[in-house]
């Protein structure tokens, strides 16, 4: 549904889970269809990207950077019919994000749906 | 590998002012014409979570808060022609129409809900369609489904919801017997709908729309479609044919009912008055 896609934008750190993005509204789906995560600190890092409400996370995934800067993008190139990358229920609440060592930028694009 | 998925849609099914309706209940045929029409949706209704290998805990009937059913016409003078779609690919969703009448079984044992006969699979009627014929639903006031969802993945349903797609008709009774006649045997072109399931026989006629119609209209109704050869009789005699005897020249000739005649049912073996001997006194 590409007419409902969104973004979604924040630095993780090491200090707390935070919320990536808006609340997943009631009897909706958020997909989360491409992400991209920039490690901005000087040295190895990695994020936890994490599913459910504050102090329930459940981590689903982790994305690693060596160095500074480095980047990491999936997929590519995102097409009219990509499947999605990661599902998130209401229940869920929030998507969580945090990382290990130091500041990540993290951008995903998602649409919510039934 | 693309697939290709044509389907007629939903939407060209719905009803437009002008059309006939003709409705089966258990003892016979109500028909009507639709004289106008209006949209409405249900998006989106949750029936919430089922567990893996597990249904829900009770059948729902699609209530709102206040425990007013959504499918069923809000007064006696519509008529709610209904399809829906579910979001879970993996569900699978059994139907009562009406509320206490199982449909979908195939052998004489009445199909359960998590077995694989008679539901509607979600990935067959998606939550934005198009949706599935099974999920055609014409209802009436005091008459309304129940659905259920059964779960037979490992994985648990965080939430099921549904999408109605309605149209709301307003509508005027047809006694026309006439009219009545060529509309229910092809000669017109009719919309026909039985209201559940077709055995052990259709839900019965609200006491209110009985009372409109009449009982006696509604069972010629019935006679009627029997045997369409028997219609000028039956309207001669005023109660038709014996069904029984229809019922019996058909199995002694081995003939569709559709096709049985006055001969052969004067002929039966053992027959001793029939229409033959009717006609021959006329």
């Amino acid at each position: 549904m590409k007419q409902a896609l969104r973004t979604a934008f924040i630095v993780a750190n090491n200090a707390a889970y935070q919320s990536l993005g808006s609340a997943i509204p009631a009897n909706m789906r958020r997909y989360v269809y491409r992400i991209k995560a920039v490690n901005q600190f000087a040295g190895n890092n990695m994020l936890n990207l994490a599913r459910g409400p504050a102090a329930a996370e459940v981590v689903i995934d982790h994305i690693q950077a060596a160095t500074q800067y480095e980047t990491y993008i999936d997929p590519d190139e995102l097409k009219e019919d990509s499947a999605p990358l990661y599902i998130f229920e209401a229940v869920d609440a929030n998507i969580r994000v945090m990382t290990n060592n130091g500041n990540m930028d993290v951008l995903i694009i998602y649409a919510d749906e039934p | 590998m693309d697939i290709a998925l044509l389907k007629q849609s939903h939407e060209d099914k719905f009803l437009e002012a002008g059309y006939y309706l003709a409705l089966e209940f258990d003892t016979g045929w109500v028909v009507s014409r639709i004289l106008g029409r209006e949209w409405a949706n249900l998006r989106p209704y949750s029936v919430g979570a089922v567990a893996a290998n597990a249904s829900l805990a009770n059948w729902n009937n699609i209530l709102d808060a206040s425990g007013r059913y959504y499918l069923q016409p809000a007064k006696r003078n519509l008529w709610y022609h209904h399809f829906w779609g579910v979001n879970t690919p993996n569900a699978r969703v059994y139907t009562r129409y009406p509320s206490n009448s199982d449909i979908g079984s195939l052998i004489s044992v009445t199909r359960i809900v998590g077995g694989d006969v008679g539901y509607v699979p979600g990935v067959e009627s998606p939550y934005d369609g198009p949706f599935s014929d099974k999920t055609e639903i014409i209802t009436c006031y005091e008459r309304y489904p129940a659905f259920q969802v059964s779960n037979v993945t490992g994985d648990a349903f965080a939430n099921v919801l549904f999408h109605f797609d309605t149209k709301k008709y307003s509508y005027q009774l047809i006694k026309d017997k006439k009219l009545i006649v060529e509309l229910l045997t092809g000669k017109k072109p009719c919309k026909k709908f039985t209201m559940g399931p077709t055995d052990p026989s259709p839900t019965t006629v609200p006491q209110w729309l009985e009372d409109l119609v009449g009982d006696e209209l509604i069972r010629w109704t019935k006679t009627m479609m029997e045997s369409e050869e028997q219609v000028e009789v039956a309207s001669e005699r005023g109660g038709g044919v014996r069904r029984e005897d229809v019922e019996r020249a058909a199995a002694h000739f081995g003939v569709p009912v559709i096709a049985v005649t006055p001969q052969m049912i004067a002929a039966l073996p053992g027959r001793t008055t029939g229409l033959a001997t009717r006609r021959a006194r006329t």
